[in-house]
């Protein structure tokens, strides 16, 4: 996704009519793409920021499509579009978020909004870190005299509070489980990359 | 807000405002654990609720929760245990949950958000968090990866209205390492032990705290 492109939202749904409403309540935002069947989201997945994933459908379920898109290794992410509301089993499942059906307009703008939101957070909190330790390292290097007297390090401060402004935004509403728990696997699938990639490098 | 008058020494210090976030630091030996579970307990006669995350096997965790036998059983108690070691349930009246390993983050935060939807299911919102330890999770992980994951837990503590007590052995990470974790917290207090043998205690960063090493 560069910045001139519109964010990819794949709508996976077996019904046209009902896939054909979100897709209107979505298009002028997003670039939409709609599959019918498990198998074809898969072989629509390619530069998918979202997919909206309905869990009843012939075929392949929607479980199965979650797993399926997971070990693809594309970074979307994948919101759960379900009848039935038990938040914690459909995060525990490693949706990301989830979406009671029949969804309102609203609600699913709010929820590709968001999910794409998250998308962001790991580089706000890798950012945010840089600038954390960079602090630390100042105030360990001189006494806090000296440091009070330094632009540099005012400039730091400030960018700190800039930075953290910014998380509160990409993090959204925390007391929602799924928010939480999506942003924990944010984080350590960003580990879990990069310990991979230190494993190829050895 | 949530009251913690009987712990400290300093009696300024008898509530923390709900959302609170406080670390732990000490070497080995120095009490964090117990000064950590301590806090936690103080709710747990206000029919506040303990959950406690450890990467220690959860026995020796509830061992050392200053709670008697009869009380366990009663206590709206929640462990969650990360510590590789399958020697079943601490307590059998304390619920408990596994998750693998301390690497598995994910695991953790929905066992810490399974927990909080068990009290709340008995009406319990006042949540008394604590995490042993920190510097565990950092020999699993990394320190920049604990540092965002301490960002998410700290920001959900403050959203939910929570306390939350971390612990951190200070004596295995660099100063700059516990400096840069330390902008996640709202406070900090330092235990050491002098060299007479005499446990002393440090807060900072609590409001009205003195700054001043105090023996308990």
């Amino acid at each position: 996704m560069t910045d001139s492109d519109p964010p990819v939202v794949l709508i996976v749904e077996d019904e046209p009519a009902v896939a054909e409403s979100y897709r209107i309540w979505l298009s002028d935002r997003y670039e939409v793409r709609v599959a019918e069947t498990g198998e074809q989201a898969l072989k629509r997945l390619a530069d998918t920021d979202v997919v909206l994933l309905d869990r009843m459908m012939p075929g392949m379920s929607g479980d199965e499509v979650l797993n399926a898109i997971r070990d693809h290794d594309t970074e979307c992410r994948v919101a759960m579009v379900t009848a039935i509301n038990p938040e914690l089993d459909v995060i525990e499942l490693g949706f990301d978020a989830y979406v009671t059906k029949p969804p309102g307009r609203d609600e699913l703008r709010s929820t590709v909004e968001r999910l794409l939101k998250r998308a962001q957070l790991d580089e706000s909190l890798q950012r945010y870190f840089s600038l954390a330790a960079r602090r630390a390292a100042l105030e360990s290097a001189y006494p806090a005299e000296r440091l009070s007297e330094s632009d540099e390090y005012r400039a730091l401060l400030e960018r700190i509070d800039q930075c953290r402004d910014a998380l509160d935004e990409s993090t959204a509403d925390l007391s929602s489980d799924s928010n939480f728990v999506g942003a924990v696997r944010e984080v350590q699938d960003r580990f879990e990359d990069t310990s991979d990639e230190r494993d190829r490098e050895d | 807000m949530y009251r913690i008058d009987e712990v400290l020494p300093n009696e300024d210090i008898s509530t923390v405002e709900a959302g609170t976030n406080l670390l732990i630091t000490g070497g080995p030996m120095t009490g964090k654990r117990s000064l950590a579970l301590e806090l936690q307990a103080a709710g747990l006669k206000r029919g506040e609720a303990a959950l406690c995350i450890t990467t220690d096997s959860s026995e020796s965790l509830v061992g050392d929760l200053p709670v008697d036998g009869d009380a366990l059983s009663e206590a709206p108690i929640g462990i969650v245990d990360c510590s590789r070691s399958d020697s079943g349930r601490a307590h059998r009246h304390v619920p408990e949950q596994s998750v693998g390993s301390p690497e598995d983050l994910t695991g953790i935060s929905m066992r810490s958000a399974k927990f909080r939807e068990y009290f709340a299911a008995r009406n319990i919102e006042a949540i008394r968090h604590g995490l042993y330890s920190i510097s565990t999770l950092i020999q699993y992980l990394d320190l920049k990866t604990v540092f965002k994951f301490l960002h998410v837990y700290t920001s959900r503590i403050q959203e939910t209205g929570a306390f939350g007590v971390y612990t951190l052995d200070d004596t295995v990470h660099s100063q700059e390492a516990i400096n840069t974790l330390l902008c996640e917290f709202d406070g900090v207090i330092e235990l050491r032990e002098s060299d007479d043998g005499e446990r002393k205690l440090r807060v900072r960063g609590v409001s009205d705290s003195t700054r001043t090493w105090q023996s308990y």
